[in-house]
């Protein structure tokens, strides 16, 4: 009773700063998203779609209150928004339309919403609430999970995290893999945090967090959770200035997981080197066939939920119906053809490419050098993603479409930073451009009075 | 009690960090404006050697032109 009352306004606190600041609205509906308060509440909440109404207000408070200062139209809004039609065209083919509307009601949303965030989510300070707001929200997961890890043990199946049942983050693939990708998030905003007050306890909270996330994600005993992590080490010895130091510390981490695990962990654990004698394992390859098997003559896909007409024949003879693809990449190829599968690696694709390039760019400003530090965490989470995800089918999932509307968000702020860089103006401009390249001064000065131009009615308020 | 834990730890963070983010969204610039190569003190760096050359090319002799008052004097 107390939690719901508790929970309700906390919901309407989100609605409340909403009015104020229309970004918040956004942010409320990560938050609902994520920690899904519904799920937990026992009264008001769980009685009123509370996403409904936050996602409306978020939307109607952009195009009424917030529309300054817009982002272009980039490659990966345009990938975005063509997925979210495409998931609608397949439907037009679905194999089994009933369930497959259930699914496509909230991937739709979820792929929409991800191309509406960079809309909202502008500056430094509302890029890192966006950050925050994904964290904290998991957290409310992970944190009594990766306690309760600490004192009992977890184990494979074991529902330790708030929500029942095994879906969304009650399932041990999805919620590992979400935990996995926020740890670098986590220690992001350790570093680079203005909205907590910046000190040793801070950080310390924060490297707190990342390690119960990473409990979380071990005391699940998902095999897609080592894989994940593995790629996570790699990625960010790779990415990070320090290799000694960041090498001794994965070393320790290492260590400890191999010391503290269990019995039951690592003979779990030891089932991916023999993946024909586990049931598990070998279903999944068995699945795999036959997706490939369905493309080659399904190429568009079958729509959402096709796997529920899958047939499979086991070595010993035993046919099973309807098992789920396990894979992020299957699952995509399976419901969304060649076509989807294209641009669910576009995007993942660009977004390596362009935090890469981004972290170049931007590593050596100073008043920049957080968003470089941000684009090596956003590639840290995708790389988990898109390893962890190789064994679990949450491709439709939030993590992945918010880790690119990060991105797109974290790009275009760089880019309208540099925009604004004061050009010189007059004889200096004629100066330093005919230095720099002879007869090019009229150009350079025409694109700084186009830019100007540009820049005032990108930067006039919107009504209201 | 260790849900509750986390249900508490994880709100009380959001409601702090969004007070926090529309606080801080009204009072600093969305998009940082200094310039990558910016040195603050930089204009007046820059503006000393101008009036001092100015200063040279009247003044060699250490006579400075006196100021000319405006209004209907021709």
């Amino acid at each position: 009773m107390l939690r719901s009352l508790f929970l309700t306004l906390v919901y309407l606190s989100f609605i409340c700063l909403g009015v104020a600041a229309p970004f918040v609205l956004t942010l409320g509906y990560v938050w609902v998203d994520t920690f899904q308060p519904q799920a937990v509440a026992y009264i008001i909440l769980n009685q009123i779609p509370v996403a409904l109404i936050m996602g409306v207000a978020a939307l109607a408070s952009y195009f009424l209150m917030d529309r300054r200062s817009p982002p272009n139209i980039t490659l990966p809004t345009v990938l975005t928004v063509t997925m979210g039609v495409w998931v609608t065209v397949t439907m037009l083919w679905a194999e089994v339309p009933a369930q497959g509307w259930i699914k496509w009601d909230w991937a739709f949303k979820t792929i929409m919403f991800s191309a509406f965030v960079p809309l909202v989510i502008r500056s430094r300070t509302q890029i890192e609430a966006f950050a925050q707001t994904y964290v904290f929200s998991l957290a409310a997961n992970f944190v009594p999970f990766g306690l309760k890890v600490m004192i009992s043990g977890g184990g494979y199946g074991r529902n330790l995290g708030l929500e029942n049942g095994n879906s969304n983050l009650a399932e041990g693939g999805h919620l590992s893999t979400a935990c996995l990708m926020a740890i670098p998030v986590a220690l992001f905003l350790g570093r680079n945090t203005q909205l907590l007050p910046r000190s040793r306890w801070v950080m310390l909270g924060y490297v707190g967090l990342a390690g119960l996330a990473l409990l979380t994600a071990l005391g699940t005993y998902e095999r897609s959770a080592l894989v994940g992590l593995v790629a996570l080490g790699l990625y960010m010895f790779m990415r990070s200035r320090n290799k000694l130091l960041f090498g001794l510390c994965l070393a320790g981490v290492g260590l400890a997981v191999v010391y503290v695990s269990s019995s039951a962990w690592t003979s779990r654990i030891d089932t991916v080197a023999h993946p024909m004698e586990e049931d598990s394992a070998l279903t999944r390859i068995l699945i795999w066939k036959w997706t490939l098997g369905y493309i080659a003559t399904h190429p568009w896909g079958g729509g959402f939920m096709v796997w529920l007409m899958s047939r499979i024949e086991y070595p010993s003879g035993l046919v099973v119906f309807g098992r789920a693809f396990h894979s992020i990449y299957f699952e995509v190829l399976g419901e969304q053809g060649v076509v989807g599968l294209a641009l669910f690696l576009g995007l993942a694709c660009w977004a390596f490419v362009t935090l890469r390039s981004l972290a170049r760019q931007t590593r050596d400003i100073p008043h920049l050098a957080w968003c470089a530090d941000m684009s090596n965490a956003l590639q840290s989470g995708l790389a988990v993603m898109l390893t962890a995800g190789a064994f679990v089918g949450i491709g439709f999932q939030p993590e992945f479409w918010y880790f690119i509307a990060m991105s797109v968000s974290l790009r275009e702020y760089v880019r309208r930073v540099v925009q604004q860089r004061p050009a010189p103006l007059g004889w200096r401009a004629r100066l330093s451009t005919a230095e720099a390249a002879p007869g090019a001064g009229a150009a350079a000065a025409g694109a700084a009075a186009a830019g100007a131009a540009a820049s005032s009615w990108r930067h006039r308020r919107a009504i209201g | 009690m260790l849900d509750l834990v986390g249900i508490v730890f994880s709100s009380v963070m959001m409601v702090y960090v969004i007070f926090r983010a529309v606080q801080l969204d009204r009072t600093r610039p969305w998009f940082e404006t200094a310039a990558p190569d910016h040195v603050p003190g930089q204009e007046a760096a820059a503006a000393k050697p101008v009036r001092s050359r100015k200063r040279r090319t009247t003044g060699r002799t250490g006579w400075v032109r006196p100021v000319r008052p405006r209004g209907t004097h021709r």
